[in-house]
């Protein structure tokens, strides 16, 4: 095992922020307010998630674990809907189960298939790595997503013109589909292709440091890079197709 | 075989009074100019046919069938529309005009009407360039070809003929006077109404 972290030594890196606030301060930089907020908020969310972890891990309770998972994802939803122009109500729940149906068929998936565990549902892989698999996803989403309802908002006219020239609704989209997918997954492509020469990610690091050899760390982080891939690639798709049922009428008109 | 009827329609868009108590029967081979001063709701009636709008009361039936009887994406199958900023996809023509031949039910050639090309001197070689990089004059002829190509029993036009030289313009409006489809067209140009077989239809 690794050194401990004490709390002093995290009280050493805290010191370390202080020149940027003072720096920040001199260019007018108006964001220390926000950048205490949220280092306080860290340090508080992930001490509590520390503490229910343990508690959690100790009981391993099959139904326990799926709920935390869900809601997990249902806080995820409520942050890529909230970070969406549209108005917000109607798409809460369709952005939820597009985000649930990829992401627990994979961390499923994972661990039957991958590591091949005895108890799928067992808390220290469902947790784990389904939330290193929703923080992935989460932000392919919110950038695909964004980037989709910028797209048909300023190509209305256009999409009106191909509807009117005989397409369905489907290929009216198809060109902002395309944009949405590829401005998805295209951090997660580049990142694969540059990954350990570059950086080390943190899965990887956190292994080792945890006493794992790396040739067995490595194995990890080959797995999760192609789950959280093929995971963003159908989240994406599914966010897109599922919320279009909710904002498109009959008429291929958007009422957002 | 296609009547389409709009019976008492009223519209209003942002509270503002589009169409009041309009009503107007248009038979298959009409030949329609739409007149009225700007902002007073041609595009939105052109629109309303299409079923991009729909009216606050009145009835819009299809032979004789309210319109929410049909699925919009049939109605729509009944019109050829140029709209007036022509708002083409931003591709090539080429691969626009193959795109629209695999929009389901249209049955055009993948490839532009040669013979089209030729009567409204939309060069060739335009067929490569983005469509985004054609002048207003190309992009207007481009989507009237388009349209032809569709054989929809009707069009709708809407300034179509704004971008284009009085030459081409003269050609456009021969072309759709002669056309055996009913044409219905909002326009400025007097040309519309030069000896042809229009009829003018106010707001």
């Amino acid at each position: 095992m690794s050194n401990q972290i004490s709390y002093l030594g995290i009280f050493y890196l805290i010191l370390l922020i202080i020149p940027t606030l003072y720096i920040n301060y001199i260019l007018s930089v108006k964001m220390n307010k926000r950048i205490l907020i949220s280092v306080v908020r860290m340090i508080i969310q992930l001490s509590l998630v520390g503490l229910y972890l343990q508690y959690i891990f100790d009981l391993n309770n099959q139904i326990l674990n799926v709920t935390y998972i869900l809601i997990m994802m249902l806080v995820a939803s409520i942050s890529i809907t909230n970070s969406t122009p549209l108005k917000k109500k109607k798409l809460y729940f369709p952005i939820f189960i597009s985000m649930v149906i990829p992401n627990l068929f994979m961390v499923l998936f994972f661990n039957k298939m991958v590591i091949n565990l005895n108890n799928i549902f067992d808390a220290r892989y469902i947790i784990t790595i389904g939330g290193m698999l929703l923080g992935n996803v989460l932000s392919g989403d919110i950038v695909g997503l964004n980037s989709f309802f910028k797209d048909i908002e300023d190509n209305k006219k256009i999409i009106n013109y191909d509807l009117a020239l005989g397409a369905s609704l489907n290929q009216a989209l198809k060109p902002y589909v395309k944009n949405s997918l590829t401005s998805s997954i295209t951090p997660t492509v580049s990142s694969m292709a540059t990954i350990g020469l570059v950086s080390l990610p943190g899965m990887m690091t956190g292994q080792i440091l945890g006493g794992s050899v790396p040739l067995e760390a490595i194995m990890y982080q080959i797995a999760i890079m192609i789950a959280i891939y093929v995971t963003r690639y159908f989240n994406i798709l599914s966010s897109i197709y599922i919320t279009n049922k909710y904002i498109f009428d009959n008429r291929g008109q958007m009422y957002c | 075989m296609n009547t389409l009827e709009l019976v008492n329609i009223n519209l209003k868009f942002n509270n503002k009074e589009i169409l009041k108590n309009f009503s107007l029967t248009i038979n298959s081979k009409d030949k329609i100019l739409i007149s009225a001063n700007s902002g007073k709701g041609k595009s939105t009636l052109l629109k309303l046919l299409l079923g991009f709008e729909v009216q606050d009361s009145g009835k819009y039936l299809i032979d004789g069938k309210a319109i929410k009887e049909y699925s919009f994406f049939e109605v729509r199958k009944i019109f050829s529309y140029v709209d007036q900023d022509v708002s083409l996809r931003k591709i090539k023509s080429r691969d626009y005009i193959e795109e629209i031949s695999k929009f389901n039910g249209n049955n055009l050639t993948s490839s532009i009407d040669t013979e089209l090309c030729k009567y409204f001197e939309f060069d060739l070689s335009l067929l490569d360039k983005n469509i985004q990089k054609l002048s207003g004059g190309e992009r207007a002829r481009l989507a009237i070809i388009i349209a032809i190509m569709l054989k929809r029993p009707f069009y709708l036009l809407d300034e179509v003929t704004a971008a284009l030289d009085s030459n081409l313009k003269s050609k456009v409006v021969s072309y759709f006077n002669n056309c055996e489809e009913g044409v219905i067209v909002i326009s400025h140009d007097d040309i519309w109404m030069k000896d042809t077989n229009f009829r003018k239809v106010s707001l």
